[in-house]
């Protein structure tokens, strides 16, 4: 596989077809994460799309301190964000809905399904419930995997708030799942 | 009780994030404080719940490939017009990035590091003065943006190089191209004001001509909408709630899907979830939903987000005739069904609009039995054109043949498959169809040459075995052939196409070899053709004037409700059956036409 560096090196050059091969590596897992950010479907689609066409625009500026994938996740984020400040009114209804309401795309089993699906709904209303800025950062690091640093400077923040944030964020979906979490304890 | 500070710890810890010292520190903390130990291993099943969350995949209903695609076409628009801005020296903002690389050379001297949202771009970006030499090279962009279009993905390596040389003094390109996107797609996506939080992240979309269009659109029907269509808009009905999306190019150039507003009753799009039957149920009393259909994996490439990936939109796997009454039709309660049932829709076909233009030929024509049929397949004839998974589909029509059992919205039905492999077979069976119809209605089957249990080879890739298995049926019931299809009744058939026509439209005047009829067992339906299946009614019997509904095989489509009238409602409290095995992104999507002749209610 080719990595994102030469992709990259190559999509500078002119070569198109190299930026579509970063976009298949990488929107499946962006989408993810921005539905569980966002708390809606459409609306991460057109910010995965979005963040997407603003990196190929940005890409000369791209200089590799990081990861390819941090800085687009970071694009996204920002976008994100950006969307949810102007949409808010309408995000309170929908959010709700797709977060509890719909089943996500790729289930193991029927019957895994339905043994999860009140679990699932309770995780998802416990993310949907948490702050903004909790929610976003419970992502980044437990389904994302960056790391404290990384996500500082996503963030903008010293590593040692990243910490404590991190622990309120844990601490209040831990409120939130209390019931979950004594069942997986068990 | 954890002080805050060692809660912090603990996080730490589970991230594996502390120095040393920190780290010495918890794991003394762990030896000795029971409520820490129980801490962390809530923080740890914490972690794995959120780890094991389903993902979500954008790929689900599209190929990869055809996302990476749209970006790189969207891309591409937005560094030709920040190109063309760029040249005129009108960006509004300094430390603006480079254009991105399309072409051999890439400019890599921005100083900016990760900075993803300095950088507004769309409406409002350009003064656009009246010099006339920007109204010049606003049109040369115009036209250089039209060359583009056409010269598409093959040439894109370079197209643009030409198109950004026209461009350099354009500065209304940005404007003008993004008002085009806007013009084409009707997203009508408000662009932010200057300095407000969005106007950073604010892109103008352009959407491909096959995505979704935000603002509801009212088709132009079939025919002259005269007493069939139904009311919801006080017009005619709206294509389906869902896109189809095909990733393949339609064969015929007239269709163009769009994705609209679903009926008044029908749910919002998007809004589908396992509580949601109930309140539909209530908004549409008739066509009971048997198994309140629950969302599958693919629901969103349901829900018209995503691409149909096998849906081509000329080539239906099923032809089913449907006999419902004006009322149902009017109301719109066949199109909450299929909405009901995230079924995806349209009512203009290429095979739609292919029978279409046979009528307008054959009307012209002095035969009198061609014009007859012409006539009969008039305004109270509607062709609907339906694609789903298969389990969707084979739920659907079970809903439709207990409706048909209790001759309320339904009055009788029909199952039928083309004959033959052909894509075009569809097109030229419907023919058949609407002959039948003209008839009226009760002249199937006709007669057939079909002799011996062979097995037929699958009418067409799309076929999911699951639903269709084609098997030359025995005649069993010849005998009743030229009988009427009773109301109440369902049946399964095989179709014959028109060979006449099949030579007609291949532009072939050599004789056509005749093929045999091949039935098709629709299992889930619980419809059988052959009297070698013992225990269970024969289609003859249903069709000799038995009301009976079909005994359904399958235990999961609640047979309860399948045995209910169509006036009852479905009960709030009606179990939801275990979901069908989830479709594969990748499964094959059922497409059926169906073939609904209005007639009034029964008893009127």
């Amino acid at each position: 596989m080719i990595d994102d560096a030469t992709l990259i090196t190559d999509a500078l050059r002119g070569n198109t077809d190299a930026f579509g091969q970063l976009v298949c590596r990488y929107q499946d897992r962006l989408y993810n994460a921005m539905v569980h950010l966002i708390g809606s479907c459409d609306e991460a689609y057109d910010v995965v799309q979005d963040a997407f066409v603003q990196a190929f625009v940005k890409l000369p500026t791209f200089e590799g301190h990081a990861a390819f994938y941090t800085w687009l996740y970071r694009i996204a984020f920002n976008l994100a964000i950006s969307n949810r400040r102007r949409k808010r009114p309408m995000l309170s209804v929908e959010h709700t809905r797709e977060m509890t309401g719909e089943e996500p795309l790729e289930m193991a089993s029927p019957d895994d399904a339905v043994q999860r699906d009140e679990r699932v709904q309770q995780v998802q209303r416990g993310l949907a419930a948490l702050s903004e800025e909790h929610r976003a950062i419970l992502i980044m690091r437990e389904m994302e995997g960056f790391s404290y640093e990384t996500i500082a400077e996503m963030l903008d923040v010293p590593i040692g708030t990243v910490r404590s944030r991190l622990n309120r964020a844990r601490m209040q979906l831990r409120e939130q799942l209390k019931e979950v979490m004594q069942e997986d304890v068990k | 009780m954890i002080d805050l500070p060692h809660e912090e710890l603990l996080t730490g810890y589970l991230d594996d994030e502390l120095t040393p010292s920190e780290r010495e520190q918890v794991e003394e903390l762990l030896r000795t404080s029971a409520e820490a130990r129980q801490l962390l291993e809530e923080l740890r099943a914490m972690r794995e719940t959120l780890q094991a969350l389903p993902r979500y995949t954008i790929s689900a209903g599209q190929s990869g490939e055809a996302f990476a695609q749209r970006i790189l076409q969207r891309a591409e628009r937005e560094v030709l017009v920040q190109g063309t801005a760029a040249a005129t020296g009108e960006r509004p903002q300094t430390g603006k990035p480079s254009p991105p690389a399309i072409g051999p050379t890439a400019s890599n001297t921005s100083e900016n590091t990760i900075a993803p949202n300095t950088a507004p771009s769309g409406p409002g970006t350009f003064n656009g003065g009246s010099n006339w030499k920007k109204l010049l090279a606003a049109a040369a962009v115009l036209a250089a943006s039209i060359t583009l279009m056409v010269l598409g993905p093959a040439q894109r390596d370079q197209a643009p190089h030409s198109v950004a040389l026209q461009s350099r003094q354009a500065p209304e390109a940005n404007t003008a191209i993004a008002s085009r996107d806007l013009a084409t797609t009707n997203l009508a996506k408000p662009a932010p004001e200057a300095g407000s939080p969005g106007a950073a992240a604010f892109v103008p979309m352009a959407v491909p001509e096959m995505e979704r269009t935000a603002t509801p659109t009212i088709p132009a029907p079939m025919t002259a909408p005269a007493p069939g269509w139904p009311n919801h808009a006080g017009a005619a009905p709206p294509e389906g709630v869902f896109a189809p999306g095909s990733t393949a190019p339609h064969q015929a150039g007239t269709f163009h899907s769009r994705m609209v507003s679903p009926p008044a009753a029908e749910p919002a799009m998007g809004t589908f979830s396992a509580a949601a039957p109930h309140a539909d149920v209530a908004a549409a009393p008739h066509l009971p939903v048997t198994n309140p259909a629950p969302m599958s994996k693919n629901s969103a490439a349901i829900r018209g987000m995503r691409e149909v990936p096998h849906g081509r939109g000329v080539s239906p796997s099923l032809v089913v005739l449907v006999q419902l009454t004006e009322e149902a039709w009017q109301s719109g309660r066949f199109t909450e069904l299929l909405g009901r049932r995230h079924i995806a829709w349209q009512f203009s076909t290429p095979a739609a609009d292919e029978l279409r233009a046979r009528a307008e030929r054959t009307e012209s024509q002095p035969d009198r039995n061609q014009s007859t049929r012409v006539q009969q397949a008039g305004p109270d004839l509607q062709l609907v054109y339906a694609w789903a998974p298969a389990d969707r589909m084979q739920e659907l029509l079970s809903d439709l043949q207990s409706a048909a059992a209790e001759q309320k919205d339904v009055v009788a039905l029909v199952f039928a498959a083309p004959d033959g492999p052909n894509d075009r077979a569809a097109t030229l069976a419907t023919g058949d169809v609407m002959h039948s119809f003209a008839e009226p209605f009760g002249h199937l089957p006709r007669s057939r040459e079909t002799a011996t249990d062979e097995i037929a080879p699958p009418f067409s890739p799309l076929d999911p075995p699951s639903i269709v298995a084609a098997k030359v049926q025995p005649p069993a019931h010849d005998d009743k052939a030229k009988g009427p299809f009773l109301p109440g009744s369902s049946e399964t058939r095989d179709l014959q196409p028109d060979r006449a026509f099949i030579a007609e439209a291949r532009g072939d005047d050599g004789p056509v070899e005749r093929q045999r009829g091949r039935a098709i067992r629709l299992e889930a339906a619980g419809v059988e053709t052959s009297p070698q299946q013992p225990g269970r009614q024969p289609a003859a019997a249903t069709m000799a004037g038995s009301a009976a509904p079909p005994q359904m095989p399958q235990a999961q489509s609640v047979p309860a409700a399948a045995a209910e009238s169509l006036s009852s409602l479905a009960p709030p409290d009606i179990a939801p059956v275990p979901p069908s095995p989830a479709a594969s992104p990748t499964e094959p999507t059922t497409e059926a036409l169906f073939v609904i002749q209005i007639v009034p209610s029964p008893g009127k």
